[in-house]
């Protein structure tokens, strides 16, 4: 795949804790995504890429400290540190239809729990409901 | 804080004298796999805790394969070691192993395969090889 096939969503800034984990500086809006994001792609330094796999993921004083599989010693972070941390776009895109379709789906849900309301009020009102003229 | 940070990379003869000090006090109960858990410090937490002493604060829970959930510190900081103090990555790891009793090929194994190193027996590791 090309460079322009991929998006930065994170970049990695130091190590964290003892056992490979890595803080990175987030570029994303929904950090709380990462834990949907298991394949992930380091853009290292000297411009090779690396597939990573995500362990865990989790917030941490403005920065989101990952682990991934394999990546288990200080020394192994801190090859990463300053990578870009990457998805293809194809998964972007698939992310942001999928945003999309679970803002239509809240807002079909709100409609439905009015209508409901609705049907509560005419039916305490013991009242036909009026369908509205064409 | 500024006293015992060297600007050379390198573990100044400062910071050294008050982590084998640290180390060597007693004051320090000695866990594992972690900086500082539950059980106590790693000999890399007691580094931390010389470093900035005090600041250490749990900033939440993370749950791992192995079903243990363990308490995450604001003072995880680890790039300070090799930032600050110029311990490299691959001391800290050899410190870590030494720490927990594994080599570095039994990482990841739950139980050590020999006895850990005691926080004494670190500092002397530390005033011979670093």
């Amino acid at each position: 795949m090309a460079d322009t096939d991929f998006v930065t969503i994170a970049k990695v800034v130091k190590t964290q804790g003892r056992i490979g984990e890595v803080a990175t500086e987030i570029f994303t809006d929904f950090p709380e995504k990462f834990a949907e994001r298991k394949k992930l792609f380091a853009l290292l330094p000297d411009d090779s890429r690396r597939e990573l796999e995500l362990e865990d993921a989790w917030p941490h004083k403005g920065q989101m400290v990952l682990k991934f599989v394999g990546v288990d010693s200080i020394s192994d972070a801190e090859l990463l540190i300053g990578s870009e941390i990457q998805i293809t776009k194809l998964w972007s895109a698939l992310s942001v239809e999928r945003e999309r379709v679970d803002e239509i789906r809240n807002q079909a849900n709100a409609l439905r729990k009015t209508a409901d309301k609705l049907d509560s009020i005419n039916a305490a009102l013991d009242c036909p409901i009026v369908e509205p003229q064409a | 804080m500024s006293d015992v940070i060297s600007t050379e990379k390198k573990l100044s003869p400062a910071f050294k004298a008050r982590w084998l000090e640290a180390l060597r006090s007693g004051k320090y109960e000695q866990g594992r796999k972690m900086l500082k858990g539950p059980q106590g410090f790693c000999c890399l937490g007691v580094a931390l805790d010389v470093i900035d002493s005090g600041q250490w604060m749990a900033s939440g829970w993370g749950n791992r394969d192995d079903g243990y959930e363990l308490p995450r510190y604001d003072m995880s900081d680890t790039s300070l070691l090799s930032r600050e103090l110029g311990i490299d990555g691959p001391t800290c790891d050899k410190l870590a192993c030494l720490n927990d009793g594994i080599t570095e090929e039994e990482r990841v194994d739950e139980e050590p395969a020999r006895a850990p190193l005691t926080f004494a027996q670190i500092a002397d590791w530390i005033e011979a090889n670093l």
